[in-house]
């Protein structure tokens, strides 16, 4: 039964590659097109690190801790369980933000530090810590500049490519002619791995929840590939079940 | 904090609510919305109803909403910065038990028989939510009377335009409300871990208008970035609490076509009211039945990881006499056998004057 629930996120961490050992850290970043919602990659990639055993910093702007973890229930881990043990550490940065703002402090100090120090932290004890980051478009919203929000992205890659086989995520907004597309393209630069999730343009399906379509950056620098222009991209159509997600090939729906 | 806790004992307790995905739904007072969205509207949640253009129609999903939480005995919030909210809060729909209307049109219907082939076929439903529980069913054409509304505990907002000058927010109505919104939202009852628990009912009535963006014209660079900001404040205010909140927005007035993209982002549920008063499509012959279109334009999946998928996303609402309802799109049926078209004949004539057939015609 266990075998089952976790098989239903395998697709998405063989795609995302989370299922191979890899030397230094791994940028992943998963682009929201047409406003089409990530979260399912968040829960599935969580579950896998809950279930090896590696320590995840989930920094949340954009989703509550209780969606997380009712998902997780339903996808057989427990986020509240492994926040107690020490293995989580979810931060709602959104409600700190939103605090400093009613009570008329810029919320652009200390932030970084903050963040850096949670993640010191955590390294000392588990050795390596992946990161989440949800949501990080919300920033451009509570108006910091893409500049800040571009130093805070800066020095969580740099911590994370400072550790032994961990990974950075980050969940940004693209929408079109919008600083968030900004945003989502400087990441998308950076990253090692791109996400790109998009919702049907046809409207909704029972059928099928979207397309998402991955692509494998850091292959462009092997030497297999120098030769080519352009990676292959790989399209996927999803859908999403209570107990994860089933990727399938383009027209075989 | 154990990881484990029953909590469906305390849920069953509040009136007018019912329990998906470990979440507490409430309904929106009208059964076919409830039904389109999801099965009503999740605590801890904002929703959103985009305006028609001369915002009537949102107006009455706004009295539903509040209408219901009267019924149900919840807290009522009603903020706005246009009009008085006493004076919305005035002609709230009275409940009524069944809906008749219903019921004469099943009966109508029993004296026409089906070709065998379709009779196998399953039932078009073109109504929603007509068979529910959840939710009731109101009258708009009688009131809630002002001794019943005396007995609800109801808060009202009406925000005014001052100079002060407010850090973070170039226009202080949108800090204003927010500090008085969080203030309510700190009382005991509507915390989700309480075991007095009630609902708040928070409507904000046309948020975004020119007296909400009142600072943002003279700057295009930054427009509408108070509008975004305080949103994605009210979302995490409302998160995790017995809240929902309602707010309706004349995204039409935007100037900025781009800045509705953001804010969907940002709530969580969200639909679209196009009427067709004062457009061309009042008089097409296709949607004589009804009186405008509805868009679903943002569904959440909260707690869960599939979004709900209503049957259709082709809908259109009909404001009868005495309720509001929301239904499947269908075209009008082709009775006529003239080999001319049917909206050629009818655009000739007004459509009060009930069409006109070729042997009226003299000549």
């Amino acid at each position: 039964m266990i075998y089952l629930h976790y098989k239903m996120a395998s697709d998405i961490l063989t795609s995302l590659e989370l299922d191979k050992e890899f030397q230094s850290g791994k940028i992943i970043v998963v682009k929201e097109i047409n406003g089409c919602d990530s979260a399912f990659i968040t829960s599935c990639v969580l579950g896998h690190c809950i279930k090896n055993k590696n320590a995840v910093f989930v920094i949340s702007i954009h989703n509550s801790f209780l969606h997380y973890h009712n998902v997780g229930l339903k996808m057989n881990y427990n986020l509240q369980k492994s926040i107690d043990m020490g293995l989580v550490n979810f931060y709602e940065l959104g409600k700190e933000l939103v605090d400093c703002i009613l009570d008329f402090n810029n919320p652009t100090q200390d932030l970084l530090c903050k963040i850096t120090e949670k993640i010191n932290g955590m390294s000392e004890k588990h050795g390596s810590v992946n990161i989440i980051f949800d949501g990080i478009s919300h920033l451009l919203d509570l108006q910091f500049d893409l500049r800040e929000v571009n130093q805070i992205c800066k020095e969580i890659i740099d911590c994370v490519r400072s550790f032994n086989n961990s990974f950075a995520l980050f969940h940004c907004i693209a929408l079109e002619d919008n600083v968030t597309n900004v945003l989502a393209n400087l990441l998308a630069h950076k990253a090692d791995i791109v996400a790109e999730v998009e919702s049907l343009s046809s409207g909704l399906s029972a059928d099928v929840s979207g397309h998402l379509t991955f692509k494998y950056l850091y292959k462009k620098y092997q030497k297999e590939h120098l030769q080519t222009l352009d990676v292959k991209t790989f399209q996927y159509l999803y859908k999403l079940f209570d107990r994860g997600v089933k990727l399938l090939a383009p027209g075989t729906v | 904090m154990t990881s484990f806790h029953k909590t469906s004992s305390f849920h069953t307790t509040l009136r007018g609510t019912k329990l998906k995905n470990n979440l507490i739904y409430i309904s929106s007072g009208i059964p076919s919305l409830d039904f389109i969205i999801g099965g009503g509207l999740p605590a801890g949640s904002v929703f959103l109803v985009e305006e028609d253009v001369l915002g009537s129609h949102s107006r009455v999903l706004t009295k539903y909403f509040l209408a219901e939480g009267v019924v149900c005995k919840h807290d009522l919030y009603v903020a706005s910065a246009d009009e008085s909210p006493q004076d919305i809060v005035k002609e709230l729909p009275q409940p009524c038990t069944a809906p008749n209307e219903e019921k004469s049109s099943h009966d109508s219907g029993g004296e026409m028989k089906i070709a065998w082939r379709y009779e196998g076929l399953g039932k078009v439903e073109s109504s929603f939510g007509s068979n529910t529980n959840f939710g009731h069913h109101f009258d708009l054409s009688k009131h809630i009377d002002q001794d019943t509304l005396q007995n609800c505990n109801i808060s009202y907002c009406h925000l005014l335009q001052s100079e002060s000058n407010i850090d973070g927010f170039r226009n202080n109505l949108y800090h204003t409300l927010l500090t008085k919104i969080k203030t309510t939202l700190s009382k005991e009852e509507y915390k989700s871990c309480s075991k007095n628990k009630n609902i708040l009912r928070i409507s904000i009535q046309s948020l975004g208008s020119p007296v909400w963006m009142a600072m943002d014209c003279d700057t295009q660079t930054t427009y509408g970035q108070d509008l975004v900001k305080f949103l994605y404040c009210l979302r995490i205010l409302v998160r995790d609490t017995n809240a929902v909140i309602f707010i309706t927005m004349p995204s039409h007035l935007f100037d900025d076509d781009r800045l509705i993209d953001r804010i969907l982002y940002t709530v969580d549920n969200a639909v679209a009211i196009e009427s067709f008063t004062g457009s061309s499509k009042e008089t097409n012959p296709v949607f004589s039945e009804y009186h405008g279109l509805f868009h679903i334009t943002k569904l959440s999946a909260l707690h869960s990881l599939v979004p709900f998928v209503p049957p259709s996303l082709d809908l259109a609402f009909k404001l009868r006499r005495k309720k509001f309802v929301i239904e499947k799109l269908h075209l009008p049926p082709e009775l006529q056998e003239s080999s001319e078209r049917e909206q050629d004949d009818i655009t000739a004539v007004p459509k009060s004057c009930g069409g006109f057939k070729k042997k009226d015609i003299d000549f």
